[in-house]
C-alpha cells in the first residue's frame, strides 16, 4: 500500500502534529506500506527531495507562494504537486492537519484518484466550516473520512458540518510508554510547563500563577521545557515577576529526555488557549504526573478533573496556583499519579492509534480499489 | 445585468491570476483571499484577460460549448458579477474585437462556479512550528 502523507510541516520543524506523523510513519513502514511525505519549505532552505529515518520527503513551497500572493510560483507549486502525485499513485492521502498548503492538494485533486483521509489536529471553529467559502470546507467536504485527533475535536467537527457525522471517528493521538518507569515524587514542589513556547500555550499565565505558588512555598521551582517565538516575552515576564532564580527555561527538549523530565517533576501545568490532542499531558500520565490544565480541546480527555489532576477556568493564574497548591502534598500527586497512568495505559497508548490508522488505511484504499474496478 | 457592449477587464491593482491546465487561479492581492474556477471558468477568465466585451464572451460560450444561449448569458453574468464583487475585475470603456466562429465540435458545457478561499491568510496565521530546529537531534518517540 502507498499512502501519500500531506503534512503542512515536516522534520525537522517541531510540533505535536509533526512529531505525531513522523511516529505514524516510523510504526507502519514495517507493515507492508510504502510512505512519501509532501510537505512545505516553510522558512528555512532545506532540500526540494530529501529523506528522513528512510523516508523519502519533498518540500514544495507552498506557504511562500501563498505569503507571496505570486500566481508564477503557485503555479509551478500545483504542476510540481500534480507530477509527484502522478509518479507516485498512492492508494491513500492522508493529510495529517489542514494547512494553508492543503489548497494545492485540493487543486491537483484530477492527478490522484487516492481517497483523502484527513486528521483534525486542531480545533474546529464553526466560522471555518460555515458555507463554502473556506478551504476548511472544501477539504472537509472532499474527504473520504475524518480522524478527530480527540473527541473534543471530533465533535466540534460534527457540530459544524453534520455531513461529516456518517464518515468520521476519533483516533487519539497516542503516546508510545516509555521505557523509564515513573519514579517517586520529588520532595520539593517542581513545577513543569513543556511544549513550544506560543502564546496559544498559556506559559504566560503558568509563570504568574507560580509567581504566587513561590510566594506561599518557598523552596518550589518551576522549569519551562521548549523554545519558540514566545520565549524573549516569558523570560522577560519571570524577570518582572522576581522569579529568575525560581525558573528555569531548559530550552528544547529531545523527545526521549522527556520522560527523565518529567520523573523529576511534581505537577505539569498546561494553562492552553488552544489545543488538538494534547501530547504533554499524556506523557505526563503515562510517567504518573498529574497535570493542571485548562479545559480546552482535548485536555480534559486526558485530564479527568479530580482524578489525575485539576481542570482550571483560563487565563486565571490564581486558580492555577491554587490548584497546584492542592497538588503541592505528595500523596496526592502520587495518587493522581498513578490513577493518569492508568488512564493514559487503557486509553491513549501509541499501540491502539497505529492499529487504528492501519486499519483505517486497508479500509480506505481496498473501498477505493472496489470502487474503481466496478 | 450587463450589456453586450459593456467591455470587463482584469483589476490588476488588485488580482492576478492565471490559466493553468484550463482551471483559472486568482489571487485577490490586497486581501489574500485565493479563487479558482475549473472548466469553462478558465475560459471566462482567459477572456476577460484579453479585456473581451460582455457580449463576444457570450458570442463564444456558446459558439464552442453545447449550451443554450439564454442559459449561458445567465451563468456568464452571475460568474461576472461575483467576479465584479469581489473586485477582482472591473469595466472598462473599450476592449478587443473578436467574432466567434463555431466549433466544429462542440465542448459538453458545465455551469461555471467560482470557488473561493477566504480562510488562507487565517490559516497561514496559526502558529507553525518554531523555525531554526536543525541542530535537534530530531527522533521519534512512538516508533516500534
Amino acid at each position: 500500500m502507498r499512502i501519500l502523507l500531506w503534512s503542512e510541516l515536516y522534520w525537522p520543524y517541531i510540533g505535536g502534529a509533526e512529531i505525531f506523523a513522523a511516529n505514524l510513519i516510523a510504526s507502519l513502514r514495517g507493515e507492508g506500506i510504502e510512505f512519501l511525505v509532501v510537505t512545505s519549505h516553510h522558512d528555512r532552505e532545506l532540500p526540494d527531495a530529501d529523506v528522513h529515518d528512510g523516508v523519502p520527503i519533498r518540500r514544495l513551497p507552498f506557504r511562500a507562494a501563498i505569503a507571496g500572493r505570486d500566481v508564477a510560483s503557485f503555479i509551478r507549486a500545483l504542476k510540481e504537486t500534480s507530477a509527484i502525485k502522478q509518479e507516485f499513485a498512492p492508494d491513500l492521502i492522508h493529510m495529517n492537519a489542514i494547512g494553508p498548503s492543503a489548497l494545492f492538494h485540493l487543486r491537483t485533486a484530477g492527478a490522484s484518484s487516492a481517497p483523502l483521509l484527513v486528521t483534525l489536529q486542531q480545533e474546529v471553529l464553526g466560522t471555518q466550516l460555515d458555507g463554502a467559502g473556506t478551504l476548511m470546507a472544501q477539504v472537509v467536504d472532499s474527504a473520504a473520512w475524518l480522524v478527530g485527533c480527540s473527541q473534543n475535536v471530533l465533535e466540534q467537527l460534527r457540530a459544524a458540518h453534520p455531513a461529516a457525522i456518517a464518515r468520521s471517528s476519533r483516533i487519539y493521538n497516542g503516546v508510545e510508554v516509555p521505557r523509564l518507569d515513573p519514579a517517586p515524587m520529588p520532595t520539593h514542589l517542581h513545577v513543569l510547563s513543556l511544549g513550544r513556547l506560543v502564546p496559544a500555550k498559556g506559559f504566560d499565565v503558568a509563570l504568574r500563577a507560580f509567581a504566587i505558588v513561590a510566594s506561599r512555598i518557598p523552596d518550589a521551582r518551576f522549569t519551562i521545557a521548549g523554545d519558540g517565538a514566545a520565549r524573549d516575552e516569558l523570560v522577560a515576564l519571570a524577570k518582572e515577576l522576581g522569579l529568575e532564580e525560581r525558573v528555569a527555561f531548559t530550552g528544547w527538549i529531545e523527545p526521549d529526555d522527556v520522560p527523565r523530565l518529567l520523573n523529576d517533576a511534581s505537577v505539569v501545568v498546561m494553562p492552553s488557549r488552544r489545543e488538538g490532542m494534547p501530547i504533554v499531558a499524556v506523557q505526563a500520565a503515562l510517567m504518573a504526573r498529574p497535570v493542571v490544565a485548562t479545559a480546552v480541546g482535548g485536555l480534559p480527555e486526558v485530564v479527568l478533573d479530580g482524578e489525575n489532576g485539576l481542570i482550571v477556568p483560563g487565563e486565571d493564574p490564581e486558580s492555577v496556583a491554587a490548584a497546584i497548591i492542592r497538588i503541592a502534598g505528595r500523596e496526592l500527586a502520587t495518587t493522581m499519579g498513578e490513577r493518569g497512568r492508568r488512564h493514559a495505559l487503557t486509553t491513549l497508548a501509541w499501540s491502539r492509534t497505529v492499529a487504528s490508522y492501519h486499519a483505517l488505511y486497508k479500509a480506505l484504499a481496498e473501498k477505493a480499489t472496489h470502487a474503481q474496478s466496478l | 445585468m450587463l450589456n453586450p457592449s459593456d467591455y470587463l477587464e482584469v483589476n490588476l491593482e488588485r488580482a492576478a491570476g492565471d490559466v493553468i491546465d484550463g482551471e483559472a487561479i486568482i489571487i485577490n492581492l490586497e486581501t489574500g483571499v485565493y479563487y479558482s474556477m475549473q472548466g469553462i471558468g478558465g475560459d471566462i477568465w482567459a477572456m476577460i484577460g484579453a479585456r473581451r466585451s460582455f457580449g463576444s464572451m457570450l458570442d463564444e460560450i456558446v459558439a464552442h460549448y453545447d449550451v443554450d444561449r439564454s442559459v449561458a448569458q445567465t451563468d456568464l453574468e452571475t460568474v461576472a458579477g461575483q467576479l465584479l464583487d469581489e473586485g477582482l475585475i472591473r469595466f472598462t470603456g473599450s476592449g478587443s474585437a473578436y467574432g466567434a466562429r463555431n466549433a466544429e465540435t462542440k465542448k459538453q458545457y458545465a455551469t461555471p462556479q467560482l470557488q473561493v478561499y477566504r480562510d488562507m491568510q487565517d490559516l497561514l496565521a496559526l502558529d507553525p512550528p518554531a523555525p531554526g530546529m536543525n541542530q535537534i537531534a530530531w527522533q521519534r518517540s512512538g516508533s516500534k
